[in-house]
């Protein structure tokens, strides 16, 4: 019998033992002083953003300073957020989404002037530094053979077309200045109007899948898919003047970090911006080499190429990134799920409200879970493991509960007659007996946590999501790919590693069950 | 405190679950160095008397003496180690082999390996299991198997009082025969105090010194075969036992 027992038991108590080391290593990463960390530049998930943000953290890093960019935050809340909350120090905005969209409630935001918004803005602690010197607007795009079979010259024309097929990016559909003003403004009938990622609706619309999409007028695939940018005649869309947020409390942190970025003012205008969105999305030069350029080019600053990890070399990183995330939180899921789901079987009545409340986080949206965890524990590794932890919780405390609850109850009496205690009972008895079911509910939290998990680099945490969201939004399937097979394969590969944990774990006498 | 007076006595012990009376007002005494059987149709509180007797539920009211103190919920643990029980369908642990089911409360006390085994061996003399079996998990064993084990782990801290629920009820009639023999022989061989569960009045003939017939939750009758055949209490114990067809009077070695 020691096998079968004290393995169940060593089992629990490794996980136990990994959650401690993890809660313990906690607290230093949370606590991180701001004061030794380098200046942290920010990026919304779209090229443009993402190559701002670059060329903002190497102007930083020219004038001496030390700069890392986070790209590719999931929203304009998230990445506003994580700004307010000093997770990040800097990244760029439009002047249309400030006043349309986050603050859009402040007094006066009905007649925003640039005072208005520097005032605004300093409220909150966040500085202004610009505008870079375009104005990115959004606009509706159509195919040109459609515009021409239609005579669209207008947004107004689409009035007279209400077959025609909507596709607009979920930012889009729901900021007041979108598509709400849109309809609003223009009377617009059409009723197929559907979320879709912004970069995927170029291939929606390219497809024929939908008929008009908003655009944003640097975007290059606007040339590249041969569309047609409707004319706002009724001036819906406002200005969308690139600029720079940052910290008012940076001037203070970084000296020289503010003279730095204010070189940038009024140096970007439109068609050098579609020119580096072209290099990105088009030629798939990476964005620290098209900021580098632009920056030699137009400021005449030397910008060391940054050294690109050759492919292997970055799937290990983000295997190694994507491992840690899932590890880390399954074996917090293992300490906290398996005592649960104990305690939900021993007292039914509480036990309920328990399964009831592991259920109900697990109904909450991934993403949604991932950017609640934001204001709480700010972006990284740390918040999505959180997330994840959360995620793992339900199946495996389900399951504990059911493999406890399913012992015959002729069993749980014999060994109660033996005069075993309560402790003992459950070691040597319920959880071996259990430990089935406990073993394929920790197996499904695992792959579940593992495809899960890509979703985490949407708020910073890295793994096999980095190079899926950058492949969106790149349009690069190759990129896609990077991250989606090694993600399946390691699903895969927990799958089958849970299948020899259970040969190892679940007693051989239970094995044999059914072939008697 | 003498061989004579009772092991195990229930004194007006109760027991209801919600609106169902299982077990009415019932005092009894279970005889030392005796087998008695308890023995009734379907849902006649036998098996309710039995969990009450091993502490496994609390009475409503009454109390239950094991050699003349009361089984509280304090020393109950203490207790069952000088109880056994064999339970109905063998009750073994799957996920042990049948040494580690027989030995698994020993090994909690503590036992030397080698005590343990050598007490192994001694009862696998006894119940007349090969030796082999003994490495073999639960799902590898036959029924009858099963029962031997099961009569191994109850018996191994040589507890003062058996309990056995049904043993021989889902055996095929050779392997009962031939269990029900051998059972009779290690009850005469150990001289232990017995209690035992069966509706089956032959095997309550064949085991019982003393036979308590029970009826919707109420002791009927209590006293030897003989007794319930030629002196019913009650026109019920007549009812059962005629309805036991294949029960050969002559053969229980009543003359009527």
């Amino acid at each position: 019998m020691t096998g079968s027992t004290s393995r169940a038991t060593r089992l629990s108590m490794l996980a136990a033992c990994a959650a401690v080391a993890l809660i313990a290593g906690a607290p230093p990463a949370l606590a991180e002083t701001s004061a030794a960390r380098p200046v942290r530049v920010g990026s919304k998930a779209f090229t443009e953003s993402v190559i701002l943000g670059e060329i903002a953290t190497q102007s930083l890093r020219a004038a001496g300073l030390e700069a890392e960019h986070r790209s590719g935050f999931g929203g304009t809340r998230l990445v506003w957020d994580a700004l307010l909350r000093g997770a990040i120090d800097v990244y760029p905005e439009y002047t249309g989404t400030l006043i349309q969209e986050i603050l859009s409630d402040a007094p006066g935001a009905e007649n925003p002037t640039a005072d208005w918004l520097e005032k605004t803005l300093a409220a909150h602690g966040v500085g202004v530094i610009g505008p870079l010197g375009f104005n990115n607007s959004y606009a509706v795009g159509v195919r040109q053979d459609l515009a021409a079979r239609l005579g669209l010259q207008t947004i107004s024309d689409l009035r007279a077309h209400p077959e025609l097929r909507f596709g607009f990016s979920n930012e889009f559909m729901s900021r007041r200045d979108g598509w709400p003003a849109l309809r609003g403004r223009y009377g617009l009938p059409q009723t197929d109007v559907k979320g879709i990622d912004h970069d995927l609706g170029y291939r929606g619309i390219a497809s024929g899948a939908i008929d008009a999409m908003d655009l944003y007028v640097t975007d290059p695939e606007i040339k590249r898919y041969g569309l047609r940018a409707l004319v706002d005649d009724r001036q819906v869309f406002p200005r969308y003047d690139a600029v720079l947020l940052y910290r008012l409390d940076l001037a203070a942190r970084a000296d020289g970090a503010l003279g730095a970025l204010r070189r940038l003012t009024g140096r970007i205008d439109a068609p050098a911006m579609a020119a580096m969105n072209a290099r990105a999305k088009l030629d798939r030069v990476p964005e620290t080499k098209i900021a580098a350029d632009f920056l030699q080019q137009n400021l005449g600053l030397a910008i060391a190429a940054p050294s690109q990890p050759g492919i292997a070399g970055a799937i290990l990183r983000r295997a190694i990134e994507h491992l840690q995330l899932v590890a880390l939180s399954l074996l917090a899921a293992i300490a906290v799920a398996v005592p649960l789901g104990i305690f939900a079987a021993r007292r039914p009545r509480a036990g309920q409200l328990v399964l009831g409340a592991v259920g109900i986080v697990q109904t909450i949206p991934s993403l949604a879970l991932l950017v609640f965890m934001i204001p709480l524990l700010g972006i990284g590794a740390l918040p999505a493991m959180v997330a994840l932890f959360f995620y793992s919780l339900l199946p495996i405390v389900r399951n504990t509960h059911a493999g406890l609850t399913n012992i015959p109850a002729s069993l749980r009496e014999a060994a109660e007659a033996l005069g075993l205690p309560r402790g003992a009972i459950l070691r040597r008895i319920d959880l071996p007996l259990a430990s089935p079911l406990i073993l394929a509910g920790i197996k499904s939290a695992a792959v579940i946590n593992v495809g899960t998990a890509t979703l985490g680099a949407l708020i910073g945490a890295g793994g096999f999501g980095q190079p899926i969201f950058t492949g969106i939004r790149l349009d690069d399937v190759g990129l896609i790919l990077q991250g989606a097979v090694p993600a399946s394969l390691l699903a895969l590969l927990v799958q089958g590693l849970f299948e020899l944990i259970e040969r190892r774990v679940v007693p051989r006498g239970l094995r044999l069950r059914g072939e008697a | 405190m003498t061989e004579s007076s009772p092991i195990l006595q229930l004194v007006a012990v109760s027991k209801r679950y919600g609106a169902f009376a299982a077990l009415a007002p019932t005092t009894l005494d279970v005889d030392t160095g005796a087998t008695t059987v308890l023995i009734g149709p379907s849902g006649c509180g036998k098996t309710t008397l039995l969990r009450l007797m091993l502490g496994l539920i609390t009475p409503d009211a009454g109390q239950v003496l094991f050699r003349q103190a009361a089984i509280t919920p304090d020393n109950i643990r203490g207790l069952r180690t000088r109880m056994g029980y064999v339970v109905q369908d063998g009750g073994l642990f799957p996920h042990l082999t049948a040494a580690e089911n027989v030995g698994l409360m020993a090994r909690h006390l503590g036992w030397e390996a080698e005590k343990i085994n050598r007490r192994l061996h001694e009862l696998g003399e006894l119940v007349r299991l090969p030796t082999a079996t003994l490495a073999r998990y639960p799902a590898e064993m036959s029924g009858g198997q099963k029962q031997r084990v099961g009569l191994m782990r109850a018996l191994m801290l040589d507890p003062e009082l058996l309990f056995l629920d049904e043993p021989l009820g889902a055996l095929d009639p050779l392997v009962r025969a031939e269990l029900q023999d051998d059972l009779a022989a290690i009850f005469k061989t150990l001289a232990k105090s017995v209690v035992l569960v069966t509706h089956d009045l032959a095997e309550a003939a064949f085991f019982g010194q003393v036979i308590v017939l029970l009826q919707e939750g109420r002791i009927v009758q209590r006293g030897s075969i003989a007794d319930l055949v030629r002196r019913p209490a009650d026109p019920f114990v007549t009812r059962f036992v005629n309805a036991q067809r294949h029960f050969d009077i002559q053969a229980a070695g009543v003359d009527a």
